[in-house]
């Protein structure tokens, strides 16, 4: 192999013309090896502001950080020549000329004449005119007249890398002690929801930005290696995850959470898979999560709750490390990585269901681990990581039947993007796909017959509220509550942001003629995620359907985020010679931007990943009612779990025979199914709206088989925040005042009707004869 | 993966199931949590990528590990059902336990059966995006710059998690843990040969200073059938089996000492 060599051109008019993004200077670095990643990863435009046409700036105005500073990716050198390295990283920042004292002594660009245009690089302990060592970069050839510098870089083979340093992990742990501040307003602003303080919302918003944004501000810095990128991300997600578990760090209360805690217990009690879990069947089939709950459970002898604590939170941190992994693989970037995770991090679910107790926390690791994997065997990797890949498929295929979806269709996806942009056609790319479509359906077609039916409601239900808008439904159309217009304002600012993210790496990936297949597939992604979000508008289902679809959609839609956000992808075009504006051809390779380009775009895309998050916090979950802990509301999930609903769970379980079949609210029967240990009965609601219990109501009550009722008087209280009392409510959208208490203690006057528990807010009746 | 390595990893995963197997929970803990997220992943992260090999990162290797070593216990889990075992305490030890050691033999004999060093080496891919593995030789000194950077926030940002996240604990504890006072009948039995049936009625929270306590029984009518004063126990739970006439709808009404309304109420329906 012969040796590789950068050129650094510079264009011949930038002393005459103001600075601009076309004040540039290319690096291409050729391909080191057969099975290279593209040029994209080798190619770097450095942003150039000549120095002698800004004096006074120069003279007078500090510059921020990062000013003029360029950062050059040089394959396989491993020299610590760089301002500032990472273990780990090859990343070398380069001080451009006319940016004032070098901060490292080794680094030491050379002054230049004012009408001069050459840049010479001259890296650390080279000497001016020496041969090229193995392993270093050298400035071999400067050419005053093309205004060219070369650099030639080290001849293959690669010599033995030397020995590295320490982890450098730049500012990130003081970047993390600020972020830990945030976490403690957080946590004071839940203790003063729950003691109903009026200051308490105030800390929480203050207590999320400091959480995030100094990090995301970090990493947007592009100064961070790759130790101290993963820090800051792992670290980040740490933190967002003390958040998740400090709304409610006694015990679980969110009833999916209860469900895989009660399909957790099936297995530390009996030591059985499969047994029949009445709160979720379909959760019988994926025991993935509850049997890692109960793995760690009996390894430890904690309980499960805590067992479960902590096996989402290793299966969060997992993914977004995968995320991070897969993304820096990909890029060869940390701060494309670090930037794709901190966007991610802004997802409607990422805070609340993919990090809860629940079979989707652990299939989404796997699934990032699969796509990993993929990656990873296709740039040559090898067969370990097919192995690693099946083993991927497998746990997802296990864990959640969505999630193992996803992994089809994705891996479909990346392979059909790769047999399609590349030749000659790689069909054993398709390999992977098809292994997983096998996998998922063997597993359903064998094991998992039940969750056809399960998914069946949520089709139906997405195709009822298509035919209510565009055909002739007679049902009566579901009322959405409107949602408040600041949190629209903030929701819609986030999203409008991406898609001029989207649309900016769109258009420069088809004028480039971008051959990449996975930067192909992300921006196939990040398109599915755009229309998903059509889902929202879909009836009273439509907004979680539509964060459930954006749980996977939004990871390409961060990547595509972060290859604009890093690569400075233009966003409004200069105009070409021929006066073309939007058609006109981009830059040749990826941007890199310096000086006040530079800084403004961290400002900016600070800015915009923090209105994300905003938005993410305001549309996810909990609800903007919801979003601090506190005393009992009627229906609301978390908050309605209290230690009266608890106790009279626990009265059934040690009282009625376990599968008896209990109705009640939305609190009542994830109780009563989980730790009640009895069958619910989701579809009382006209039980209780009936004002009189007559005929019709005692027919309802037999068809369902139901034996108890749970009523907790103080649904009368209040109207429920979701705008449903019950799971499949008659009355959902259309709640104007609560339920009237004479309709709660109807039940009192019917003379078939028993009440046995009362604990002066929750009464059980048993229904029928006794 | 040279001896030495593969001893301490062999000892760390034995004594962590002696820990798990014996150890109070102060030991239990760990040794639990070192064998469900980090020894059998270790071992087989050890065994597919030879230490020295550039074909994985440190992150990625960080990542895996704890991958690896769920992805052990959930598919262990389903084969050890799969052939009739118990998935208890010794069942997860097992999978666990004998994966890591298992992976541990074939990370140390692997460099044995492994192809020609030559033609390892020549496979052997630098990637800028694995970074370069650490060597044996470069140590991590504390310095007083290490000190002040690394240590010293990161000690900070430990504090104050674990500090408020125990705080946090306790506040939502004490906020939920409020007296819950019940009443409550067992579903009333068969009517026996005097026309009555039997049920146990508990009373549950109360507080003895509140006492004593009155179960006052009426009638369909509103007629009262009878009264009993409840003397609650230490953990202020009364229980006693009570017997009401099958044709009424019975009213159990407990009241605290010197109140006149009621403050729970249980119903038996009449039997038919």
């Amino acid at each position: 192999m012969g040796e590789e060599t950068v050129v650094i051109r510079l264009p011949a008019e930038t002393v005459k013309r103001t600075p601009g993004p076309d004040d540039t200077v290319m690096m291409r670095l050729p391909e080191t090896g057969p099975k290279k990643p593209p040029a994209a990863d080798d190619t770097v435009v450095i942003s150039k502001v000549p120095g002698d046409l800004k004096p006074t700036e120069k003279a007078g105005r500090k510059r921020p950080v990062g000013d003029d500073t360029v950062i050059i990716r040089l394959p396989g050198n491993n020299k610590d020549t760089g301002r500032k390295r990472s273990v780990g990283d090859d990343t070398v920042i380069i001080r451009l000329p006319g940016t004032g004292k070098p901060k490292t002594p080794g680094s030491t660009p050379r002054k230049r004449p004012v009408t001069d245009d050459t840049v010479i690089i001259r890296l650390p302990q080279t000497p001016k005119k020496t041969p090229v060592i193995a392993g270093r970069a050298t400035v071999d050839r400067r050419s005053v007249g093309d205004e060219t510098v070369v650099i030639r870089l080290p001849s293959t083979p690669k010599p033995e890398p030397k020995p590295t340093g320490p982890v450098d992990l730049g500012y990130a742990p003081w970047v993390l002690a600020l972020s830990s501040l945030g976490v403690v307003l957080v946590a004071l602003s839940y203790g003063g929801g729950r003691h109903e303080s009026t200051w308490a919302m105030t800390a929480y918003w203050i207590g999320q930005i400091i959480v995030f944004t100094p990090v995301v501000f970090r990493l947007l810095s592009r100064l961070a290696g790759v130790a101290e990128s993963f820090l800051l991300v792992i670290g980040l997600a740490t933190n967002q995850y003390m958040l998740k578990w400090m709304y409610s760090p006694d015990q679980f209360r969110f009833p999916d959470e209860l469900q895989h805690w009660m399909a957790t217990t099936l297995i530390t009690e009996s030591g059985q898979l499969f047994r029949p879990n009445q709160a979720l069947p379909p959760a019988v089939h994926f025991p993935g999560l509850a049997e890692m709950g109960a793995a760690v459970s009996g390894l430890t002898g904690l309980s499960v709750t805590a067992s479960g604590t902590i096996v989402a939170g290793v299966a969060h941190l997992i993914f977004v490390g995968m995320l991070f992994a897969a993304v820096l693989r990909g890029s060869n970037s940390p701060a494309m990585a670090g930037v794709a995770c901190v966007t991610y991090a802004t997802a409607m679910h990422y805070l609340f269901f993919n990090s809860m107790f629940l079979y989707q926390t652990a299939a989404l690791p796997f699934f990032m681990l699969t796509v990993w994997a993929h990656r990873r065997w296709r740039t040559g990797g090898g067969r370990k990581f097919v192995a690693i890949a099946i083993a991927g498929i497998a746990m997802t295929t296990v864990s959640h039947h969505v999630t193992a979806f996803a992994l089809v269709a994705t891996l479909g996806l990346l392979a059909l993007t790769e047999v399609v942009l590349e030749k000659p056609r790689p069909w054993v790319t398709l390999a992977l796909p098809a292994v997983a479509a096998t996998l998922v359906a063997c597993w359903i077609g064998f094991v998992a017959q039940d969750v056809v039916a399960y998914l069946e409601a949520p089709i139906d239900s997405l195709r009822a509220s298509l035919n209510q808008m565009f055909g002739d439904s007679s049902e009566p159309a579901t009322v959405t509550p409107p949602v408040p217009v600041v949190q629209l304002a903030v929701q819609g600012a986030g999203l409008l942001g991406l898609l001029i993210l989207f649309l900016a790496v769109a258009r420069d990936m088809l004028l480039r003629k971008d051959r990449d297949a996975w930067r192909w597939a992300a921006l196939v992604g990040g398109g599915v995620f755009f229309a998903g979000n059509g889902a929202r508008f879909l009836g009273s289902g439509g907004p979680e359907i539509a964060g459930r679809l954006s749980t996977f959609t939004y990871v390409p839609m961060s990547i595509i985020a972060a290859i604009a956000i890093v690569y400075a992808v233009q966003l409004i075009p200069p105009k070409d010679e021929s006066g073309r504006r939007w058609l006109s051809a981009p830059p040749p390779g990826l941007s890199v931007t310096t000086g006040r380009r530079l800084a403004g775009q961290v400002y900016l895309g600070t800015a915009l990943i923090t209105v994300l998050m905003i938005g993410a916090r305001t549309g996810g979950w909990p609800p903007v009612s919801a979003l601090l802990p506190g005393p009992y509301l009627p229906a609301a999930y978390e908050r309605s779990v209290d230690a009266f609903g608890v106790d009279a769970a626990y009265w059934q379980a040690a009282t009625l025979p376990h599968g008896t079949r209990v109705g009640g609210d939305i609190t009542a029967v994830a109780l009563s199914s989980t730790y009640g240990r009895m069958d619910p009965v989701r579809e009382v609601g006209e039980l209780f709206y009936a004002d009189q219990w007559t005929a019709e109501q005692d027919d309802r009550a037999r068809g369902l088989g139901l034996a108890y009722l749970v009523v907790d008087e103080r649904l009368s209280d209040d109207l429920p925040p979701n705008d449903a009392y019950f799971q499949n409510d008659p009355m959902a959208g259309r709640l104007t005042e609560p339920i009237p208490a004479s309709d709660l203690t109807k039940f009192d006057r019917i003379n078939g009707i028993s009440r046995l528990y009362d604990n002066g807010h929750v009464r059980i009746y048993q229904m029928g004869v006794s | 993966m040279n001896a030495a390595r593969a001893g301490a990893l062999a000892g760390v995963t034995v004594a962590s199931g002696a820990a798990v197997l014996a150890g109070p929970l102060a030991a239990s803990v760990p040794g639990g949590l070192l064998l469900a997220f980090v020894l059998p992943g270790l071992a087989i992260t050890e065994a597919m990528f030879r230490p020295g090999r550039l074909d994985i990162g440190v992150v990625e290797r960080l990542v895996l590990i704890p991958a690896l070593s769920l992805a052990v216990l959930v598919l262990g889990g389903l084969g050890l059902w799969a052939v009739g075992g118990s998935l208890n305490q010794a069942g997860w030890l097992s999978i666990a336990a004998a994966v890591a050691l298992i992976a541990t033999g074939v990370a140390v004999a692997r460099p044995r059966i492994a192809p020609a060093a030559g033609a390892a080496e020549s496979a052997t891919r630098i990637s800028t995006a694995a970074g370069a593995t650490p060597r044996p030789g470069s140590k991590w000194r504390l310095s007083r710059r290490r000190l002040f950077r690394d240590v010293l926030p990161l000690t900070l940002a430990l504090a104050l998690i674990s500090g408020i996240g125990w705080w946090s604990f306790t506040d939502s504890e004490r906020t939920y843990d409020t007296a819950v006072v019940t009443l409550s009948a067992t579903p009333p039995g068969a009517v026996d040969a005097d026309g009555n049936r039997s049920v146990q009625v508990t009373a549950t929270g109360l507080d003895a200073g509140r006492g004593p306590y009155r179960l006052v029984l009426s009638g369909t009518a509103g007629a009262e059938l009878s009264e009993h004063r409840l003397t609650p126990d230490t953990a202020g739970e009364w229980s006693g089996r009570v017997s009401v006439p099958g044709t009424e709808r019975v009213t159990m009404d407990l009241f605290r000492d010197g109140e006149t309304a009621a403050f729970r109420t249980v119903i038996i329906a009449a039997a038919q």
